[in-house]
Protein backbone atom coordinates (compact mmCIF):
# COMPACT_ATOMS: atom_id res chain seq x y z
CA UNK A 1 0.00 0.00 0.00
CA UNK A 2 1.47 3.45 -1.28
CA UNK A 3 2.35 5.97 2.00
CA UNK A 4 1.41 3.17 4.83
CA UNK A 5 3.71 4.21 7.18
CA UNK A 6 2.44 7.81 6.51
CA UNK A 7 -1.25 7.40 6.86
CA UNK A 8 -0.32 5.36 10.21
CA UNK A 9 1.48 8.77 11.35
CA UNK A 10 -1.55 10.54 10.22
CA UNK A 11 -4.29 8.61 11.67
CA UNK A 12 -2.60 8.54 14.53
CA UNK A 13 -1.91 12.36 14.80
CA UNK A 14 -5.39 13.08 13.75
CA UNK A 15 -6.73 10.97 16.44
CA UNK A 16 -4.75 12.78 18.91
CA UNK A 17 -5.35 16.27 18.04
CA UNK A 18 -9.46 15.20 17.93
CA UNK A 19 -9.20 13.98 21.42
CA UNK A 20 -6.89 16.77 22.81
CA UNK A 21 -8.94 19.26 21.15
CA UNK A 22 -11.77 17.79 22.21
CA UNK A 23 -10.63 17.39 25.75
CA UNK A 24 -10.12 20.96 25.75
CA UNK A 25 -12.37 22.36 24.30
CA UNK A 26 -15.13 20.38 26.56
CA UNK A 27 -13.41 20.78 29.87
CA UNK A 28 -12.88 24.41 29.21
CA UNK A 29 -16.51 24.86 28.35
CA UNK A 30 -17.46 22.99 31.50
CA UNK A 31 -15.13 24.99 33.86
CA UNK A 32 -16.26 28.76 32.19
CA UNK A 33 -20.27 27.24 32.92
CA UNK A 34 -19.68 26.08 36.27
CA UNK A 35 -17.20 29.47 36.68
CA UNK A 36 -20.86 31.10 35.40
CA UNK A 37 -23.11 29.72 37.49
CA UNK A 38 -20.91 30.85 40.68
CA UNK A 39 -21.79 34.28 42.83
CA UNK A 40 -18.51 35.25 41.08
CA UNK A 41 -19.65 36.37 38.09
CA UNK A 42 -22.34 38.68 38.80
CA UNK A 43 -19.37 41.47 39.94
CA UNK A 44 -19.07 43.33 37.13
CA UNK A 45 -15.91 44.75 36.16
CA UNK A 46 -14.92 47.66 34.14
CA UNK A 47 -13.55 46.47 31.16
CA UNK A 48 -10.68 48.62 28.89
CA UNK A 49 -9.88 48.25 25.23
CA UNK A 50 -6.59 46.47 24.82
CA UNK A 51 -5.65 46.60 21.27
CA UNK A 52 -1.76 47.14 20.72
CA UNK A 53 0.53 45.63 17.86
CA UNK A 54 4.03 44.31 18.88
CA UNK A 55 6.63 46.74 17.11
CA UNK A 56 9.71 45.86 19.35
CA UNK A 57 10.52 43.13 21.79
CA UNK A 58 11.00 46.33 24.52
CA UNK A 59 7.39 47.72 23.82
CA UNK A 60 5.26 48.12 26.23
CA UNK A 61 2.02 46.20 25.94
CA UNK A 62 -1.09 47.00 27.63
CA UNK A 63 -3.74 44.55 29.71
CA UNK A 64 -7.17 44.38 30.35
CA UNK A 65 -7.78 43.77 33.64
CA UNK A 66 -10.76 41.59 34.74
CA UNK A 67 -11.96 39.76 37.95
CA UNK A 68 -13.63 36.66 36.25
CA UNK A 69 -10.16 35.31 36.04
CA UNK A 70 -6.71 35.61 37.61
CA UNK A 71 -4.09 36.78 35.03
CA UNK A 72 -1.23 34.08 34.48
CA UNK A 73 2.41 35.46 35.24
CA UNK A 74 5.37 33.27 34.49
CA UNK A 75 8.94 34.70 33.70
CA UNK A 76 11.64 34.31 31.58
CA UNK A 77 14.85 35.92 32.30
CA UNK A 78 13.43 38.91 33.35
CA UNK A 79 10.76 38.67 30.78
CA UNK A 80 7.16 39.67 32.18
CA UNK A 81 5.09 37.49 30.84
CA UNK A 82 1.04 38.35 31.22
CA UNK A 83 -1.81 36.34 30.76
CA UNK A 84 -5.14 38.09 31.02
CA UNK A 85 -8.54 37.06 29.92
CA UNK A 86 -10.69 39.89 29.66
CA UNK A 87 -13.98 37.99 29.89
CA UNK A 88 -14.84 34.78 28.22
CA UNK A 89 -15.11 36.48 24.42
CA UNK A 90 -12.17 38.07 24.46
CA UNK A 91 -9.40 36.16 23.81
CA UNK A 92 -5.78 38.75 24.39
CA UNK A 93 -2.28 36.91 25.18
CA UNK A 94 -0.58 39.32 25.37
CA UNK A 95 3.34 39.28 26.52
CA UNK A 96 4.69 42.23 28.33
CA UNK A 97 8.25 42.67 28.30
CA UNK B 1 25.92 11.05 -10.31
CA UNK B 2 24.05 8.02 -8.88
CA UNK B 3 19.91 8.33 -8.45
CA UNK B 4 20.37 7.42 -5.13
CA UNK B 5 22.72 10.44 -4.59
CA UNK B 6 20.49 13.08 -6.43
CA UNK B 7 17.63 11.90 -4.27
CA UNK B 8 19.56 12.37 -1.34
CA UNK B 9 20.57 15.67 -1.91
CA UNK B 10 17.16 16.50 -2.94
CA UNK B 11 15.98 15.56 0.47
CA UNK B 12 18.50 17.23 2.17
CA UNK B 13 17.45 20.55 0.32
CA UNK B 14 14.20 19.98 1.29
CA UNK B 15 14.98 19.08 4.69
CA UNK B 16 17.14 22.57 5.04
CA UNK B 17 14.71 24.98 3.53
CA UNK B 18 11.91 23.49 6.11
CA UNK B 19 13.90 23.96 9.14
CA UNK B 20 15.29 27.40 7.52
CA UNK B 21 12.27 29.22 9.79
CA UNK B 22 13.35 27.42 12.93
CA UNK B 23 16.83 28.32 12.72
CA UNK B 24 15.79 31.74 12.03
CA UNK B 25 13.17 31.83 15.50
CA UNK B 26 16.20 30.35 17.30
CA UNK B 27 18.54 33.24 15.71
CA UNK B 28 16.36 35.92 15.35
CA UNK B 29 13.67 35.51 18.09
CA UNK B 30 13.22 34.35 21.48
CA UNK B 31 15.44 31.57 20.89
CA UNK B 32 16.80 29.13 23.34
CA UNK B 33 15.74 31.51 26.28
CA UNK B 34 12.47 30.75 25.49
CA UNK B 35 13.36 27.03 26.81
CA UNK B 36 13.73 27.62 30.94
CA UNK B 37 10.08 26.48 31.75
CA UNK B 38 7.30 24.60 30.60
CA UNK B 39 4.68 27.36 29.50
CA UNK B 40 7.51 28.96 27.12
CA UNK B 41 8.87 25.89 25.92
CA UNK B 42 5.83 24.36 24.99
CA UNK B 43 4.51 27.92 23.54
CA UNK B 44 7.98 27.99 21.86
CA UNK B 45 7.50 24.78 20.20
CA UNK B 46 3.93 25.89 18.81
CA UNK B 47 5.26 28.36 17.00
CA UNK B 48 7.92 26.30 15.35
CA UNK B 49 5.99 24.03 14.64
CA UNK B 50 3.80 25.95 12.75
CA UNK B 51 6.74 27.58 11.03
CA UNK B 52 7.99 24.43 9.56
CA UNK B 53 4.86 23.13 8.80
CA UNK B 54 3.85 26.34 6.76
CA UNK B 55 7.02 26.30 4.89
CA UNK B 56 6.48 22.21 4.21
CA UNK B 57 3.23 23.38 2.77
CA UNK B 58 4.38 26.14 0.49
CA UNK B 59 7.06 23.25 -1.11
CA UNK B 60 4.54 20.70 -1.53
CA UNK B 61 3.17 23.22 -4.15
CA UNK B 62 6.92 23.61 -5.51
CA UNK B 63 6.70 19.49 -6.21
CA UNK B 64 3.55 19.56 -7.93
CA UNK B 65 3.78 21.80 -10.87
CA UNK B 66 6.39 19.26 -12.76
CA UNK B 67 9.03 21.13 -13.31
CA UNK B 68 11.66 18.65 -15.43
CA UNK B 69 14.62 20.10 -12.85
CA UNK B 70 12.60 18.61 -9.89
CA UNK B 71 11.94 15.31 -11.36
CA UNK B 72 15.52 14.91 -12.57
CA UNK B 73 16.53 15.18 -9.08
CA UNK B 74 14.43 12.49 -7.43
CA UNK B 75 14.33 10.78 -10.91
CA UNK B 76 10.60 10.69 -12.18
CA UNK B 77 7.75 12.46 -11.84
CA UNK B 78 6.19 9.43 -10.08
CA UNK B 79 8.70 9.27 -7.22
CA UNK B 80 8.16 13.28 -6.96
CA UNK B 81 4.33 12.54 -6.27
CA UNK B 82 5.71 10.91 -3.56
CA UNK B 83 7.68 13.41 -2.42
CA UNK B 84 4.69 15.71 -2.23
CA UNK B 85 2.37 13.37 -0.45
CA UNK B 86 5.21 12.64 2.59
CA UNK B 87 5.84 16.20 2.61
CA UNK B 88 1.83 17.25 2.26
CA UNK B 89 1.63 14.44 5.62
CA UNK B 90 4.34 16.35 7.80
CA UNK B 91 3.03 19.54 7.06
CA UNK B 92 -0.67 18.30 8.52
CA UNK B 93 1.26 16.41 11.70
CA UNK B 94 2.95 19.86 12.55
CA UNK B 95 0.58 22.16 11.65
CA UNK B 96 -2.32 19.87 13.71
CA UNK B 97 -0.10 20.01 16.76
CA UNK B 98 0.78 23.70 15.99
CA UNK B 99 -2.68 25.31 18.40
CA UNK B 100 -2.38 22.47 20.48
CA UNK B 101 1.39 23.23 22.01
CA UNK B 102 0.79 26.80 21.87
CA UNK B 103 -2.17 26.48 24.51
CA UNK B 104 -0.76 23.71 26.49
CA UNK B 105 0.96 26.54 28.69
CA UNK B 106 -3.00 27.08 30.05
CA UNK B 107 -3.46 23.35 30.96
CA UNK B 108 -4.47 22.70 33.45
CA UNK B 109 -4.42 25.96 35.34
CA UNK B 110 -6.77 27.72 32.74
CA UNK B 111 -8.16 24.98 30.55
CA UNK B 112 -11.28 27.76 29.51
CA UNK B 113 -8.81 30.14 28.16
CA UNK B 114 -6.92 27.46 25.95
CA UNK B 115 -10.20 26.40 25.18
CA UNK B 116 -10.99 29.98 23.57
CA UNK B 117 -7.81 30.16 22.19
CA UNK B 118 -9.00 26.95 19.71
CA UNK B 119 -12.74 28.10 18.91
CA UNK B 120 -13.73 31.57 16.29
CA UNK B 121 -13.50 34.55 18.22
CA UNK B 122 -13.67 38.02 17.41
CA UNK B 123 -9.94 37.59 16.28
CA UNK B 124 -9.75 37.26 12.43
CA UNK B 125 -6.05 35.85 12.48
CA UNK B 126 -7.34 33.13 14.43
CA UNK B 127 -9.94 32.45 12.86
CA UNK B 128 -8.24 32.22 9.77
CA UNK B 129 -6.10 29.36 11.30
CA UNK B 130 -8.80 27.49 12.67
CA UNK B 131 -10.39 27.42 8.73
CA UNK B 132 -7.81 26.60 7.11
CA UNK B 133 -6.63 24.37 9.36
CA UNK B 134 -9.98 22.30 9.21
CA UNK B 135 -9.91 22.86 5.48
CA UNK B 136 -6.35 21.14 5.28
CA UNK B 137 -7.21 18.13 7.79
CA UNK B 138 -10.34 17.26 5.34
CA UNK B 139 -8.82 17.36 2.42
CA UNK B 140 -5.73 15.03 3.38
CA UNK B 141 -7.75 13.16 4.64
CA UNK B 142 -9.49 12.56 1.41
CA UNK B 143 -6.35 12.13 -0.33
CA UNK B 144 -5.08 9.72 2.33
CA UNK B 145 -7.79 7.35 3.74
CA UNK B 146 -10.72 7.97 0.81
CA UNK B 147 -11.00 5.82 -2.62
CA UNK B 148 -13.11 8.92 -4.04
CA UNK B 149 -12.91 8.81 -8.06
CA UNK B 150 -9.90 10.53 -9.69
CA UNK B 151 -11.74 13.13 -10.91
CA UNK B 152 -13.53 14.04 -8.41
CA UNK B 153 -10.37 14.00 -5.96
CA UNK B 154 -8.23 15.98 -8.43
CA UNK B 155 -11.12 19.04 -7.95
CA UNK B 156 -11.19 18.64 -3.84
CA UNK B 157 -7.20 18.48 -3.86
CA UNK B 158 -7.24 21.80 -5.93
CA UNK B 159 -8.91 23.65 -2.79
CA UNK B 160 -5.72 22.82 -1.19
CA UNK B 161 -4.46 26.20 -2.78
CA UNK B 162 -7.48 28.41 -0.65
CA UNK B 163 -6.73 26.42 2.36
CA UNK B 164 -2.62 27.79 1.71
CA UNK B 165 -4.50 31.47 0.91
CA UNK B 166 -6.09 30.88 3.87
CA UNK B 167 -2.97 30.51 5.93
CA UNK B 168 -0.93 33.11 4.40
CA UNK B 169 -3.99 35.64 5.62
CA UNK B 170 -3.52 33.83 8.95
CA UNK B 171 0.47 34.01 9.84
CA UNK B 172 0.15 37.72 8.29
CA UNK B 173 -2.17 39.16 11.02
CA UNK B 174 -1.14 36.44 13.65
CA UNK B 175 1.76 38.70 14.51
CA UNK B 176 -0.32 41.93 15.57
CA UNK B 177 -3.34 40.83 16.27
CA UNK B 178 -3.00 37.96 19.07
CA UNK B 179 0.68 37.06 19.26
CA UNK B 180 2.33 39.51 21.54
CA UNK B 181 5.68 38.71 20.24
CA UNK B 182 7.38 39.43 17.22
CA UNK B 183 8.64 35.76 16.56
CA UNK B 184 11.52 36.65 15.19
CA UNK B 185 13.04 39.77 13.21
CA UNK B 186 12.20 39.59 9.92
CA UNK B 187 9.47 37.29 10.31
CA UNK B 188 7.64 39.59 7.30
CA UNK B 189 9.79 39.04 4.65
CA UNK B 190 9.73 35.09 5.68
CA UNK B 191 6.00 34.80 5.82
CA UNK B 192 6.32 36.65 2.43
CA UNK B 193 8.63 34.48 0.71
CA UNK B 194 6.90 31.74 2.02
CA UNK B 195 3.54 32.76 0.65
CA UNK B 196 4.99 33.70 -2.33
CA UNK B 197 6.52 30.35 -3.27
CA UNK B 198 3.60 28.37 -2.16
CA UNK B 199 0.96 30.64 -3.99
CA UNK B 200 3.05 31.35 -7.10
CA UNK B 201 4.10 27.39 -7.43
CA UNK B 202 -0.01 26.98 -6.74
CA UNK B 203 -0.91 29.98 -9.57
CA UNK B 204 1.67 27.99 -12.04
CA UNK B 205 0.10 24.66 -11.59
CA UNK B 206 -3.51 25.49 -12.33
CA UNK B 207 -3.70 28.64 -14.33
CA UNK B 208 -0.60 29.10 -16.22
CA UNK B 209 0.83 25.77 -16.81
CA UNK B 210 -1.05 24.61 -19.22
CA UNK B 211 -0.70 28.31 -21.11
CA UNK B 212 2.82 27.96 -21.07
CA UNK B 213 3.70 24.58 -22.00
CA UNK B 214 1.63 23.44 -24.68
CA UNK B 215 0.43 19.97 -25.16
CA UNK B 216 0.96 17.50 -28.04
CA UNK B 217 -2.43 17.03 -29.28
CA UNK B 218 -2.91 13.53 -30.99
CA UNK B 219 -5.79 11.90 -32.93
CA UNK B 220 -6.82 7.92 -31.94
CA UNK B 221 -5.86 5.89 -34.79
CA UNK B 222 -6.68 2.72 -33.43
CA UNK B 223 -8.68 1.14 -30.69
CA UNK B 224 -7.74 -2.29 -29.47
CA UNK B 225 -10.58 -4.40 -27.36
CA UNK B 226 -9.12 -7.60 -25.19
CA UNK B 227 -11.40 -8.47 -22.23
CA UNK B 228 -11.18 -5.43 -20.13
CA UNK B 229 -7.75 -4.10 -21.91
CA UNK B 230 -7.71 -1.12 -24.18
CA UNK B 231 -4.94 -0.83 -26.58
CA UNK B 232 -4.88 2.88 -27.77
CA UNK B 233 -2.81 3.92 -30.73
CA UNK B 234 -2.14 7.74 -31.27
CA UNK B 235 -0.63 9.91 -34.07
CA UNK B 236 0.60 13.40 -33.71
CA UNK B 237 -1.60 16.18 -35.15
CA UNK B 238 1.42 18.67 -35.60
CA UNK B 239 4.71 17.85 -34.00
CA UNK B 240 5.15 14.59 -32.13
CA UNK B 241 6.51 14.47 -29.20
CA UNK B 242 10.28 12.95 -28.00
CA UNK B 243 10.10 10.59 -25.57
CA UNK B 244 11.77 7.50 -24.27
CA UNK B 245 10.08 3.54 -24.39
CA UNK B 246 8.98 3.21 -21.03
CA UNK B 247 8.42 6.68 -19.82
CA UNK B 248 4.78 8.02 -18.86
CA UNK B 249 2.96 10.93 -20.60
CA UNK B 250 -0.54 12.77 -18.87
CA UNK B 251 -3.61 12.34 -21.76
CA UNK B 252 -6.68 14.07 -21.55
CA UNK B 253 -9.44 12.46 -23.98
CA UNK B 254 -12.19 14.36 -25.98
CA UNK B 255 -14.72 12.94 -25.90
CA UNK B 256 -18.41 13.57 -23.69
CA UNK B 257 -18.33 10.53 -22.19
CA UNK B 258 -15.11 10.83 -20.09
CA UNK B 259 -14.44 13.11 -17.85
CA UNK B 260 -12.05 15.65 -18.45
CA UNK B 261 -9.40 15.14 -16.43
CA UNK B 262 -5.53 13.91 -17.82
CA UNK B 263 -4.53 10.90 -16.39
CA UNK B 264 -1.07 9.22 -16.55
CA UNK B 265 -0.39 6.30 -18.62
CA UNK B 266 2.64 4.13 -19.63
CA UNK B 267 4.08 4.65 -22.87
CA UNK B 268 3.95 1.22 -24.51
CA UNK B 269 5.57 2.19 -28.08
CA UNK B 270 9.29 2.28 -28.96
CA UNK B 271 11.24 5.49 -27.91
CA UNK B 272 10.39 8.51 -30.82
CA UNK B 273 7.95 6.56 -32.41
CA UNK B 274 5.45 8.32 -34.89
CA UNK B 275 2.79 6.36 -33.47
CA UNK B 276 2.27 6.36 -29.92
CA UNK B 277 0.63 3.21 -27.89
CA UNK B 278 -0.96 2.93 -24.42
CA UNK B 279 -2.57 -0.05 -22.98
CA UNK B 280 -5.52 1.01 -20.23
CA UNK B 281 -7.26 -1.50 -18.02
CA UNK B 282 -10.38 -1.21 -17.00
CA UNK B 283 -9.77 0.23 -13.22
CA UNK B 284 -12.00 2.55 -11.98
CA UNK B 285 -15.00 4.78 -12.87
CA UNK B 286 -13.03 6.71 -15.66
CA UNK B 287 -11.24 3.44 -17.42
CA UNK B 288 -14.72 2.41 -17.43
CA UNK B 289 -16.27 4.48 -19.59
CA UNK B 290 -13.27 3.44 -22.51
CA UNK B 291 -15.47 1.90 -24.25
CA UNK B 292 -16.72 5.37 -25.57
CA UNK B 293 -14.05 5.88 -27.59
CA UNK B 294 -14.00 6.68 -31.15
CA UNK B 295 -11.32 6.85 -34.01
CA UNK B 296 -10.61 10.18 -34.55
CA UNK B 297 -10.89 11.47 -31.07
CA UNK B 298 -8.29 13.94 -30.11
CA UNK B 299 -6.45 13.79 -26.79
CA UNK B 300 -3.98 16.02 -25.79
CA UNK B 301 -0.98 14.81 -24.06
CA UNK B 302 1.11 16.47 -21.82
CA UNK B 303 4.79 15.06 -20.61
CA UNK B 304 6.47 12.84 -20.96
CA UNK B 305 7.94 12.27 -17.77
CA UNK B 306 9.96 8.98 -15.84
CA UNK B 307 13.18 7.62 -16.30
CA UNK B 308 12.17 4.44 -16.21
CA UNK B 309 13.92 3.13 -18.94
CA UNK B 310 16.93 0.25 -19.44
CA UNK B 311 19.35 2.43 -21.26
CA UNK B 312 19.80 5.08 -18.68
CA UNK B 313 22.02 2.36 -16.31
CA UNK B 314 24.71 1.02 -17.02
CA UNK B 315 24.32 -2.60 -16.20
CA UNK B 316 24.38 -5.17 -19.46
CA UNK B 317 22.55 -7.34 -17.72
CA UNK B 318 19.28 -6.75 -16.50
CA UNK B 319 16.03 -8.00 -15.13
CA UNK B 320 12.75 -6.76 -15.34
CA UNK B 321 9.57 -7.72 -13.57
CA UNK B 322 6.16 -6.57 -15.00
CA UNK B 323 3.06 -7.43 -13.06
CA UNK B 324 -0.36 -7.62 -15.39
CA UNK B 325 -0.83 -4.11 -16.49
CA UNK B 326 2.59 -2.86 -15.36
CA UNK B 327 4.02 -5.17 -18.46
CA UNK B 328 3.04 -1.74 -20.36
CA UNK B 329 6.78 0.38 -20.17
CA UNK B 330 8.09 -2.83 -20.63
CA UNK B 331 6.57 -3.25 -24.43
CA UNK B 332 8.28 -0.34 -26.11
CA UNK B 333 11.72 -1.06 -24.30
CA UNK B 334 11.41 -4.61 -26.00
CA UNK B 335 10.81 -2.73 -29.07
CA UNK B 336 13.93 -0.38 -28.50
CA UNK B 337 15.85 -3.60 -28.20
CA UNK B 338 14.85 -5.13 -31.12
CA UNK B 339 15.18 -2.37 -32.95
CA UNK B 340 18.32 -0.95 -31.28
CA UNK B 341 19.89 -4.67 -31.38
CA UNK B 342 21.34 -3.75 -27.89
CA UNK B 343 23.86 -6.51 -26.62
CA UNK B 344 22.29 -6.08 -23.08
CA UNK B 345 21.21 -9.41 -21.64
CA UNK B 346 17.93 -8.73 -20.18
CA UNK B 347 15.02 -11.62 -18.48
CA UNK B 348 11.49 -9.91 -18.67
CA UNK B 349 9.06 -11.47 -16.22
CA UNK B 350 5.79 -11.28 -16.41
CA UNK B 351 3.50 -12.27 -13.89
CA UNK B 352 0.04 -12.28 -14.25
CA UNK B 353 -3.27 -14.45 -13.40
CA UNK B 354 -4.94 -15.33 -16.11
CA UNK B 355 -3.91 -16.25 -19.91
CA UNK B 356 -5.77 -13.00 -21.00
CA UNK B 357 -4.04 -10.91 -18.54
CA UNK B 358 -0.67 -11.43 -20.31
CA UNK B 359 -0.41 -8.11 -22.63
CA UNK B 360 1.98 -8.51 -25.56
CA UNK B 361 2.69 -12.57 -25.28
CA UNK B 362 3.30 -12.44 -29.12
CA UNK B 363 5.43 -9.43 -29.18
CA UNK B 364 7.62 -10.64 -26.28
CA UNK B 365 7.33 -14.24 -27.06
CA UNK B 366 8.60 -13.60 -30.84
CA UNK B 367 11.78 -11.54 -28.96
CA UNK B 368 12.40 -14.02 -27.07
CA UNK B 369 12.67 -16.56 -29.93
CA UNK B 370 14.89 -13.82 -32.08
CA UNK B 371 16.76 -11.30 -29.88
CA UNK B 372 19.80 -12.83 -28.22
CA UNK B 373 20.25 -12.56 -25.02
CA UNK B 374 16.23 -11.40 -24.20
CA UNK B 375 14.83 -13.82 -22.48
CA UNK B 376 10.67 -13.61 -21.93
CA UNK B 377 9.55 -15.57 -18.66
CA UNK B 378 5.67 -15.21 -18.16
CA UNK B 379 4.97 -16.54 -14.95
CA UNK B 380 0.88 -17.66 -14.32
CA UNK B 381 0.73 -16.81 -10.12
CA UNK B 382 -2.58 -18.79 -10.23
CA UNK B 383 -0.56 -22.25 -11.56
CA UNK B 384 2.75 -21.51 -10.48
CA UNK B 385 2.14 -19.36 -7.22
CA UNK B 386 3.36 -15.40 -6.47
CA UNK B 387 7.06 -15.24 -7.82
CA UNK B 388 9.59 -14.36 -5.65
CA UNK B 389 13.35 -13.35 -5.31
CA UNK B 390 14.44 -17.10 -5.01
CA UNK B 391 12.19 -17.98 -8.32
CA UNK B 392 14.21 -15.28 -10.84
CA UNK B 393 17.43 -16.43 -8.91
CA UNK B 394 16.81 -20.06 -10.33
CA UNK B 395 16.35 -18.86 -13.87
CA UNK B 396 18.06 -16.02 -14.07
CA UNK B 397 21.19 -17.01 -12.04
CA UNK B 398 23.53 -15.01 -9.34
CA UNK B 399 22.16 -11.11 -8.94
CA UNK B 400 25.73 -9.76 -8.96
CA UNK B 401 26.39 -7.01 -11.21
CA UNK B 402 22.81 -7.01 -12.56
CA UNK B 403 19.73 -4.36 -13.00
CA UNK B 404 16.74 -4.42 -11.93
CA UNK B 405 13.09 -2.92 -13.62
CA UNK B 406 9.86 -3.63 -11.51
CA UNK B 407 6.31 -2.39 -12.84
CA UNK B 408 3.45 -3.36 -10.68
CA UNK B 409 0.96 -2.98 -7.96
CA UNK B 410 3.08 -1.79 -4.82
CA UNK B 411 2.38 -4.54 -2.60
CA UNK B 412 3.75 -6.80 -5.43
CA UNK B 413 7.31 -4.51 -5.59
CA UNK B 414 8.07 -3.96 -2.16
CA UNK B 415 8.10 -8.13 -1.30
CA UNK B 416 10.83 -8.76 -4.25
CA UNK B 417 12.77 -5.11 -3.51
CA UNK B 418 13.07 -6.02 -0.19
CA UNK B 419 13.91 -9.87 -0.15
CA UNK B 420 16.50 -8.53 -2.84
CA UNK B 421 18.12 -6.29 -0.79
CA UNK B 422 17.97 -8.18 1.86
CA UNK B 423 20.24 -10.62 -0.74
CA UNK B 424 23.07 -7.71 -0.97
CA UNK B 425 21.23 -5.98 -4.31
CA UNK B 426 22.12 -2.60 -3.87
CA UNK B 427 19.23 0.11 -3.88
CA UNK B 428 20.93 1.79 -6.91
CA UNK B 429 20.65 -0.54 -8.84
CA UNK B 430 16.55 -1.16 -8.09
CA UNK B 431 14.52 0.56 -10.60
CA UNK B 432 10.83 1.07 -10.25
CA UNK B 433 7.82 2.55 -11.98
CA UNK B 434 5.81 4.27 -9.42
CA UNK B 435 2.51 3.54 -11.30
CA UNK B 436 -0.09 4.36 -8.39
CA UNK B 437 1.89 7.41 -6.73
CA UNK B 438 -1.31 8.41 -5.35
Amino acid sequence: MRFKKLKIFVGISLILFVLIVGNIITFGLMQKYDYEGSDESKVIAPIYANKSSASGSNSQQTTTASTTSAPNNSSTSGNQTTVVQSNYKNKNLIKQA
Amino acid sequence: MKDTTKTFLGWTTILLISLLPAFLWFKFGAGAEEFVDYGSSVHSLGEIFGLVGMTLFALTFVLSTRVKEIEEVFGGLDKVYIVHGILGGVALILILFHPIFLVLRFIPQNISLAANYLLLSQHLSTNLGIFALIGLVILVYITLFTKMKYHRWKFTHEFLGLVFLLAVFHIFLVRGEVSGDNIFSGYLIYASVVSFIGLGAFSYSLFLKNRMIRNAVYTIQKIEKNKDTFLIELTPEHKPLRYQAGQFVFIRFYNKHLSKEAHPFSIASKSNSLIMKVFIKKLGDFTNHLGYLNVGDKVSIEGPYGKFNFKNYPSKNQIWVAAGIGVTPFLGMVEDVINDKTDTKIDLYHTFNDESDCIGYNSLSYADSHINGFKFVPWNSSKKGRIVSDDIKKISGSFKGKEFFFCGPTAFKESIINSLVKEGVSRDRIHEEAFDFR
